[in-house]
């Protein structure tokens, strides 16, 4: 999920005067962007992340004119040629080797529209351009500027520049080591050895290090004109989709769009490119996968609201026309779900289920079942507790470890139940005696043959605290437990660290030690803080 | 019957006691005493309370100083004749001296005239010292005060900063000490009379046949104590009896229990499902990854492929996520962030439509941790596969869910987001007294991600999360209270 802010009065502007506050809640929910909170007439929207489309109030309401039949089909986008180039140096950027653009002219800004602006550019560069490592997004006071432009790995002294946020010139290498932004950003060129990828005019002006920070000469204000959209990267479907996603805002606000040459080595391509995509639905298909039976027009309507173009295929097939700022059409299934979103998920008659089939609970859980019964039936007190644990409560390289832990409490997974059972007594001293607990629970464990190399098993544990604490007393519930597997169960004499010397029982079962059971050394009752003698028992199940 | 020493410690306990006293009064250890108390207290014959109390004592070296008196003192006496001296000259002739004579080492020396200066016994002139004062310190009277062993020395303010400067010096130290006070409780007392044969609290086969009851008094019962006794019952876990109510109303509605592992490779937590290595979601789910060991094994060659093409050039008429997918990355290991891997895996195996299945299982993510989220939870998962599922048929169950699982009375959908399903729709459930609630996300499972796991009927997918409704109907408002090692709330 993501959360953008976008003031309620300039959103209904954009939409249309005529909609209902409530109208407005209902369609937002209803279209992938329901109101999260409001604070006078700042409202945050979350979205999902399939729609970066909709990180602006600009998108929001073009989807919701159509999701309300305002405005049905395709959004316009008419694209004119700017006569602007830009040179890209390939052999010197193999590591972010692509580059798009767009001139706007027209900007109609105000103070809130370009929060809103900077709100979508920083938005995009985190979700979609994955935190500016696949695409990363800059704005530029066009006026400023002087093309053409030059995109280029350069050496990190050679160029100097004031980056926003800072009052000084900088090198590129003094960018990357002091500017707060630089510092943020400096992984996204780690791959770079020397040379930093830059983009600087003809009169050798830097618009910004890429992907890093601006120039602060050519900011972007409320007073700015004209606008020059770069956009750098590693995957140009992503960079498509969101340039697209820019100059369909800047169009849909009145602005005017022009196009960019980009010259490689080897060829010149112009971007942005608005060229819907085409994909066909065959109705049966969408009908079969809803449950429905809409005609093709309905469909059709359906798709529209989304903001699809429609044009009637042969037979059962509808040629879509798909804009180009939606990039998460893969398969004609994406587009099912544009007519079910169309149709409105709420207006769906909900199906009562009518598959037939025999309904089981495991063999683990009823397995489970007998052991709850059999310990609570013999006076223990189940507690459940959790998996993630600390590996400071296991033997050194006992228990698999997390290597992003949020909490050093909470590092590794238990490899054994009796800790927990442990911790337990060791918080309740004050409670009355006895004090008899079990769980039955699941551990992971170690295993260098299993393809997983941890294997994860349950487990059946308990302790029982008392003044005549004495094994006798869990030694025949172990036994009775061990057998509900249907096993015949042995024991042997066993040494265990923590239990006291000959009080210490192995179960053993097909040849294979199957759980432990014994009195607890005074010493480890002591680094417990138990002043009272405790017996225990742990099985695998 | 009694023991010899609990019958000794429970006469001895008609009045308040602490145990060193008893045990002093029985003539044995304190911890036999403690275990008689322990056996006396399960019994309901003896209370007992701990009180912890923060005491003070000399060191060793605290208790060699007493003895011998502090150096700085010693040093001031050295001067008691001449009032003054060189300070070279009376570090030697003082370290000539022997113990009994007052004498100091020259590593004592250092200390005693730092701490005779401190403490206002002597001034430090050019080269030499003179005597100020004779009288002890408060070193000197703090130190004979704790060392007489007043068991709970209530310390002035400037006692305690002495304190603090003694526990420096190493000449004391605090001690947390808990004491245990034991009383005998009505019936324990009755046991007394009863042992002593001048009134009966319990009747017994032996007396009946001896007619040993004829003349002796019954000792009445003592009403309110008869229903405060506890009970020390077993007890199953209110969360887990919670769980198995929702697993039966499945297995009623006719789906089948599946379980999977906790420790799971990335291929099945997310390729297999169809999530691209560097998706959004993919960095949204946050997984945990694992350390040691780091990475697993892909037996199933064949579908590896499959995922491969399914992620690379897409399946069953998709574009494909059109990268370089990695089999390596797909090896790593991590702590499932759904229970959907279960289902895949289930999927994966071959079975054959109709088919309806459920697991409920721990996953895992990183999150920030307060009283509505921790970084390990239940998920409540279900698949049906038939040729006939439809999107509206999809609705259809999240509707029986919400009704029969959760007590909703009213139900809404809403789009939604998921990288392995589409169309994605979340349920939000009317809860009686709580108002509306998300309760889980569903879909249809993808094509791609069906194709690649040869699949090939529709596939409804469903994942509730469970915690929350738990603390619903367990009344509770942290939800790390599911989870509790509270003795008296798992016993309550």
């Amino acid at each position: 999920m993501v959360s953008i802010t976008v003031s309620k009065k300039s959103l209904l502007k954009k939409i249309s005067a005529r909609v209902s506050e409530e109208k407005l809640y209902d369609a937002l929910h209803q279209i992938k962007c329901p109101v999260e909170s409001e604070q006078g007439d700042e409202i945050t929207l979350e979205t999902t992340a399939d729609r970066p489309d909709l990180l602006s109030s600009q998108g929001v309401a073009r989807a919701v004119r159509g999701f309300l039949g305002i405005e049905k089909g395709l959004p316009l986008l008419k694209i004119e040629k700017s006569g602007v180039k830009v040179f890209v140096d390939s052999p010197s950027l193999k590591k972010r080797p692509f580059a798009t653009g767009a001139v706007v002219e027209n900007a109609k800004l105000d103070e809130n529209s370009v929060k809103e602006l900077f709100q979508l550019q920083e938005k995009l560069d985190l979700t979609h351009g994955r935190r500016r490592k696949r695409v990363s997004i800059g704005l530029y006071d066009f006026d400023e500027l002087t093309p053409p432009f030059y995109y280029k790995a350069v050496h990190p002294e050679r160029f100097t520049y004031i980056p926003l946020k800072s009052q000084k010139k900088m090198s590129l290498r003094e960018i990357l080591g002091e500017h707060p932004t630089g510092l943020k950003y400096a992984y996204t060129l780690s791959e770079f050895e020397r040379d930093l990828p830059l983009l600087y005019d003809s009169r050798d002006e830097v618009l910004a290090l890429i992907p890093i920070v601006n120039n602060a000469a050519s900011a972007i204000t409320a007073a700015t004109k004209r606008i020059y959209i770069d956009q750098t990267g590693t995957d140009l479907n992503a960079m498509d989709a969101s340039l697209n996603i820019l100059c369909q805002d800047f169009a849909d606000s009145g602005a005017k769009i022009k196009s960019v040459e980009i010259v490689y080595p080897d060829k010149t391509v112009t971007t942005p490119d608005a060229a819907p995509e085409e994909m066909a639905l065959n109705a049966d298909y969408a009908n079969k996968t809803l449950g429905t039976a809409l005609s093709k027009k309905q469909i059709a309507d359906c798709l529209q609201k989304q903001r699809m173009g429609v044009q009637q295929g042969k037979g059962r097939v509808l040629n879509c026309l798909i804009p180009r700022y939606r990039a998460d059409f893969l398969h004609p299934i994406d587009l099912v779900e544009e007519v079910a979103l169309g149709f409105g998920y709420n207006d769906f008659e909900p199906k009562k289920p009518s598959v037939f089939t025999i309904g089981r609970l495991s063999g683990e859980t009823m397995q489970e079942e007998d052991l709850r019964d059999l310990m609570a039936g013999a006076g223990f007190v189940e507690q459940w507790t959790y998996v993630l644990t600390s590996a400071a409560k296991h033997a050194a390289g006992e228990a698999v470890r997390i290597k992003n832990p949020v909490s050093s409490d909470y590092n590794a997974i238990r490899s054994a139940l009796l800790p927990s059972l442990f911790d337990t007594l060791s918080k309740n001293t004050h409670e009355p005696y006895p004090q008899r607990v079990f769980e039955v629970g699941e551990v992971v464990v170690k295993d260098a043959k299993h393809h997983l190399r941890a294997v994860s098993q349950k487990r059946l544990a308990c302790v029982s605290t008392s003044a005549q604490a004495n094994l006798s007393e869990i030694a025949s519930l172990a036994l009775r437990a061990a057998k509900l597997k249907g096993e015949s169960v042995s024991f042997r004499k066993a040494e265990r660290a923590g239990f006291i010397e000959g009080r210490c029982v192995a179960l053993w079962a097909n040849g294979k030690e199957i759980g432990i059971a014994g009195e607890l050394h005074p010493s480890a009752l002591e680094k417990m803080q138990v002043q009272v003698p405790v017996i225990a028992f742990e099985l695998m199940v | 019957m009694l023991k010899d020493l609990e019958k000794s410690v429970l006469s001895k306990a008609q009045e308040k006691r602490e145990a060193n006293e008893l045990a002093k009064l029985c003539g044995v250890p304190l911890s036999s005493v403690m275990s008689a108390v322990e056996s006396l207290r399960e019994k309901g014959f003896a209370a007992s309370e701990v009180h912890a109390s923060l005491e003070y004592a000399l060191t060793e070296e605290g208790m060699e100083m007493l003895a011998r008196t502090l150096p700085e003192q010693r040093l001031a006496r050295a001067l008691e004749k001449t009032q003054t001296a060189a300070i070279q000259e009376l570090k030697e002739s003082l370290a000539s001296k022997t113990l009994v004579e007052g004498g100091l080492s020259p590593e004592e020396f250092g200390i005693a005239l730092q701490w005779a200066k401190a403490l206002g016994l002597v001034e430090i002139r050019p080269g030499k010292l003179v005597l100020l004062s004779l009288s002890p310190t408060s070193h000197d009277l703090l130190l004979e005060k704790i060392g007489q062993g007043t068991s709970e020395p209530k310390l002035s303010e400037a006692e305690k900063k002495t304190l603090s400067e003694l526990e420096k010096r190493t000449l004391a130290k605090r001690i947390v000490s808990k004491k245990v006070f034991v009383q005998a409780t009505p019936s324990g007392l009755n046991a007394l009379k009863e042992e002593r044969g001048e009134v009966i609290t319990q009747l017994t086969p032996q007396m009946l046949k001896a007619r040993a009851w004829e003349g002796k008094k019954f000792v009445p019962y003592d009403v309110p104590a008869l229903f405060s006794v506890p009970l020390a019952l077993g007890k199953k876990h209110a969360y887990k009896q919670l769980l198995l109510e929702i697993k039966q109303k499945l297995v009623g509605m006719g789906f089948v229990e599946a379980h999977g592992p906790l420790v799971e490779m990335e291929f099945w937590n997310m390729d297999a499902l169809f999530m691209a290595q560097d998706h959004p979601a993919r960095e949204i789910h946050d997984v945990f990854q694992v350390e040691d060991p780091a990475r697993g094994e892909i037996l199933e060659k064949k579908l590896l492929e499959q995922v491969r093409i399914a992620h690379e050039k897409g399946l069953a008429g998709s574009k494909g996520w059109r990268y370089r997918w990695d089999a390596e990355v797909s090896a790593r290991l991590v702590l499932r962030s759904h229970t959907t891997p279960v289902s895949a895996r289930s999927l994966a195996k071959g079975i054959k439509p109709p088919q309806r299945i459920f697991c409920v299982g721990r996953v895992f993510r990183p999150d920030e941790i307060d009283w509505k989220h921790f970084i390990e939870f239940n998920q409540c998962e279900g698949i049906v596969m038939d040729e006939s599922m439809s999107f509206r048929e999809l609705l259809g169950y999240l509707k029986e869910f919400a009704l029969e699982v959760f007590g909703a009375k009213e139900v809404r959908f809403a789009p939604s987001y998921f990288p392995f399903t589409e169309p994605s729709v979340e349920l939000m459930a009317k809860i009686p007294g709580k108002g509306w609630a998300e309760v889980g996300g569903a879909g249809m499972f993808r094509p791609e991600m069906l194709a690649a796991l040869g699949v090939d009927v529709p596939v409804l997918a469903w994942g509730l999360g469970i915690d929350r409704l738990a603390m619903i109907k367990l009344g509770l408002k942290d939800i790390r209270d599911l989870f509790t090692q509270d003795l008296k709330a798992l016993r309550a």
